[in-house]
């Protein structure tokens, strides 16, 4: 009895101290919006991550010298005016708007915007998107530890600064408008920096980081005092959702005003009751399937051309993708300059692809293995459908499924053989989307191993050639020789993304997957 | 009890902490994925990489990092995670606190309905309650707990919504996901305990029992249920060390930022200072609880106290 006793007041003890409440969940007062979003798993710190999850809360709170509008125009948001640039290209002057405050008080100058860039660059870290800015000059020798300044950056007075660049780049100013060039206080930051991104977070946005959990989600509130008037809402909660069913479920149960919706399940909600919930949003991006040119047989240009008829892209589009997506045969997204209109791949032929493989000394046809991220369910089906269709044309696929990590490893490294991927532009500029797959000093890292000297010659110029037809027509070039000269990428659809969005919110918006709720109101019952 | 085969009992244990966790310290060496690729994005330039690696310090000897491992370990310094930048010892301390209380409840939904179960169907056994009971069990043990969560999700928070379909922070939250975990637990003892009555019914000293008129309650709760709580117990120690170790599943489905979660993002992320604070944790919550579940047996059996060394297994 004695022993029982002992242990029923053991278990008496545990239960007292366990089930205490964990922080109850505060009431939000005021209107309020709730957002599902995937965990980023990451602070909210531009300078660390680049995912489009992090940037939809970092936007709200910190912003940019320059942003875009709804058509990708570039418009001054912490600058007072476009920049003048010199006729070489290479000086800009900016001059910030007079007056603006962070959240905290502190004053927005020219050392701010000078920090950005000594933080980016610093040796003691670069920031993650770093190549994107540092064609300023003395961005490099700052980084090496060479200089104790970056020699291109030039504050005239607290409101006016130059920057001047190593060699002249057109979108450089669509740069500035990315968040990865976030203004943050600088004596706010260097006071925090440990808890920076996390328990601290300041800038001149519509909202101030109310508070941040690196599991449970971020809730931001309203800047009163906003210098062209506050936004309608007064708070805006993201929940970090892993599942994507239980969001669904979250939404339904009316806990959630916007989540993401599935291809999977799209069918599911646009016959059901929340048909008229259903919004779509297109990405300045691409999906497409990338061989790589090192391996043994997709090296043999016949080869490469036999794979553009082993692939039915329409069957799977519309069964993968559910018929949301748009077939393309452009590498460039829909409205970017120097998209091709004269673009075209095959069709699928499988009789045809046989013909090519036997030309190319492949009688027996190819093996080649797929890999794709565990993860992306999708791209599984999508190899479950090209592997039956390819098996037809000679091409025996394996498909391996990795986790993130060694499948980023692999990419990296240039050694996947066939993968799928889909990649969206910042903004209407065609460098980047180009650069990071085709140019030889980069194309490894998507493990494409494209090399072209004219390719690269042609990126190269483009860069530094002014907005023009005669930039469109290189990059024209450089589409035509990519996608259907050398088959250097397979491309097969648009990129878009759904949500359901309640009823009550107003002027949803969101910027090439971006969540831009500034102007977003709620209609109270 | 015997000091001398406690302190042996410990050190053995220690023992066993410190191959686990330096096993775990090597494998994770040689897993396949750079975490500084994954922090650092597709275009950063090799230099860049190299500089971010030699400041981690994932350049050294591996041998050196062991050693810098240990003794930061003994100073209960794990640094930082890679991905959050923040003290990996306050992030397992709040994954820690979750699934503790998840652990809590679904072991009290496990062994009260277990234990009730068992003994019920036990005493009754080969009549219907005895059938229905076990049908239970058996729906239990083979119902995929990721389906069985999606179902009180949906009956219980959307449909009735009597609790949160997740979440962890609103009243009621832990209800579903501790049916979730528990419901397996539940159903094998069930099925264990409703055995090991069995046994215990059957035995002579029992049936003298009886004879002498102890009533039905004493007979059952204290002389048959006290003999058969040897087998019952260790089911139960090794089930809440499964429970603290987090699952992932139901952790994931009703958004529970538990350690379950947590070592398998750390582990997606290679996120290595938090995967191994976490290896450390799970190994001394496991054998912690598996050697209190013995020194509870020497208390409660006294037939394993006697005869000194060869009683403790």
């Amino acid at each position: 009895m004695k022993k029982t006793i002992t242990i029923l007041a053991l278990l008496l003890t545990m239960m007292v101290t366990i089930s205490c409440p964990g922080n109850n969940k505060s009431t939000l007062q005021g209107k309020t919006l709730t957002v599902a979003l995937q965990n980023p798993k990451t602070v909210l710190d531009m300078h660390n991550t680049q995912f489009f999850i992090v940037m939809s809360m970092f936007d709200h709170v910190v912003q940019t010298l320059y942003e875009f509008d709804e058509d990708f125009n570039v418009i001054p948001l912490l600058a007072e005016d476009m920049p003048t640039i010199s006729s070489d290209g290479l000086l800009y002057t900016f001059k910030l708007k007079p007056g603006i405050t962070f959240h905290d008080g502190s004053p927005l100058t020219t050392e701010d915007v000078q920090f950005l860039f000594e933080r980016m660059f610093s040796p003691d870290g670069i920031g993650i998107s770093a190549a994107s800015y540092d064609m300023i000059l003395g961005a490099k020798e700052f980084t090496a530890g060479k200089s104790t300044e970056i020699t291109g950056f030039h504050a005239i007075d607290d409101y006016v600064f130059e920057i001047q660049l190593e060699y002249p780049f057109t979108p450089f100013v669509h740069n500035l408008a990315m968040s990865y060039a976030g203004i943050i206080p600088k004596q706010t930051f260097l006071a925090n920096q440990k808890d920076w991104g996390s328990k601290v977070l300041v800038g001149t946005g519509y909202y101030k980081l109310k508070s941040y959990h690196p599991t449970a989600g971020v809730i931001l509130e309203v800047d009163e005092n906003y210098r062209d008037g506050r936004a309608p809402i007064d708070n805006i909660q993201f929940k970090f959702i892993d599942d994507e069913s239980t969001a669904l479920l979250e939404y339904a149960a009316g806990n959630l005003d916007i989540v993401d919706l599935p291809f999977e399940q799209y069918q599911d909600y646009a016959n059901g009751k929340f048909a008229n919930d259903i919004h779509h949003w297109s990405r300045l991006g691409t999906n497409m399937i990338i061989a790589n040119f090192d391996d043994p047989a997709f090296s043999h240009p016949l080869v490469r051309q036999a794979f553009a008829y082993a692939i039915d892209r329409d069957a799977i589009v519309a069964q993968v993708y559910k018929g949301l997506l748009d077939r393309v045969d452009n590498f460039l997204p829909a409205g970017m300059p120097g998209r091709n209109p004269t673009i075209k791949l095959p069709s699928y032929d499988p009789a045809k692809s046989r013909e090519l493989l036997t030309q190319a000394g492949f009688p027996d046809g190819v093996k080649v293995e797929a890999i794709y991220r565990s993860t992306n369910h999708s791209d599984g089906q999508f190899w479950t459908m090209a592997q039956a269709q390819a098996k037809e044309a000679g091409f025996d696929i394996t498909v391996t499924a990795m986790d993130r990590a060694m499948q980023v490893e692999l990419m990296n490294s240039g050694k996947i053989p066939l993968m799928i991927t889909g990649w969206s532009a910042s903004y209407l500029d065609p460098d980047d989307l180009f650069y990071t797959f085709f140019h030889s000093n980069w194309s490894h890292l998507k493990s494409s191993n494209f090399r072209d000297a004219e390719v690269d010659a042609l990126l190269d110029a483009g860069q530094r050639a002014p907005i023009s037809r005669e930039r469109d027509a290189m990059y024209e070039r450089v589409e035509k020789i990519v996608v259907e000269r050398d088959l250097a990428v397979y491309p097969y659809s648009n990129t878009k993304e759904f949500n359901l969005i309640k009823p009550r919110v107003i002027n949803p918006f969101r910027l090439n997957g971006i969540y831009h709720l500034w102007t977003t109101d709620i209609q109270e019952n | 009890m015997n000091v001398h085969n406690i302190v042996a009992r410990l050190l053995w244990s220690l023992g066993v902490i410190f191959i686990v966790v330096s096993t775990t310290f090597f494998l994770l060496q040689i897993l396949p994925g750079d975490p500084v690729k994954l922090m650092m994005g597709d275009r950063v330039d090799p230099v860049t990489v190299e500089q971010v690696r030699e400041k981690m310090g994932l350049n050294k000897p591996i041998i050196q990092q062991y050693i810098d491992f240990w003794l930061k370990l003994l100073r209960m310094d794990f640094g930082d995670s890679y991905q959050l930048k923040l003290p990996v010892i306050d992030q397992i301390q709040s994954a820690s606190v979750v699934t503790l209380r998840l652990a809590f409840y679904s072991s009290l939904i496990a062994v009260i309905g277990g234990l009730l179960f068992g003994v019920t169907a036990a005493i009754f056994r080969g009549r219907w309650i005895d059938n229905l009971l076990m049908s239970i069990a058996v729906f239990g043990i083979s119902t995929p707990s990721f389906w069985f969560a999606l179902v009180l999700q949906l009956i219980f928070g959307l449909w009735l919504q009597w609790f949160p379909i997740s979440g962890y922070q609103a009243p009621g939250a832990f209800v579903l996901p501790a049916f979730t975990l528990g419901l397996r637990y539940m159903s094998s003892l069930a099925r264990l305990t409703r055995t090991s009555m069995l046994e215990v019914l059957s035995s002579e000293y029992l049936l003298a029992a009886k004879a002498k008129g102890v009533g039905s309650f004493r007979l059952i709760w204290l002389h048959a249920f006290g003999n058969a709580l040897l087998p019952i117990m260790t089911f139960i120690g090794s089930s809440l060390a499964d429970m603290m170790a987090g699952a992932i599943l139901i952790e994931h489905v009703f958004s529970l930022p538990g350690i379950g979660r947590l070592t398998f993002d750390s582990l997606m992320s290679r996120d290595l200072p938090l995967l191994q604070a976490t290896v450390v944790y799970l190994t001394v919550i496991s054998v912690g609880i598996y050697l209190i579940v013995d020194f509870l047996a020497l208390f409660i059996d006294p037939r394993l106290r006697i005869g000194g060394k060869r009683n403790v297994e």
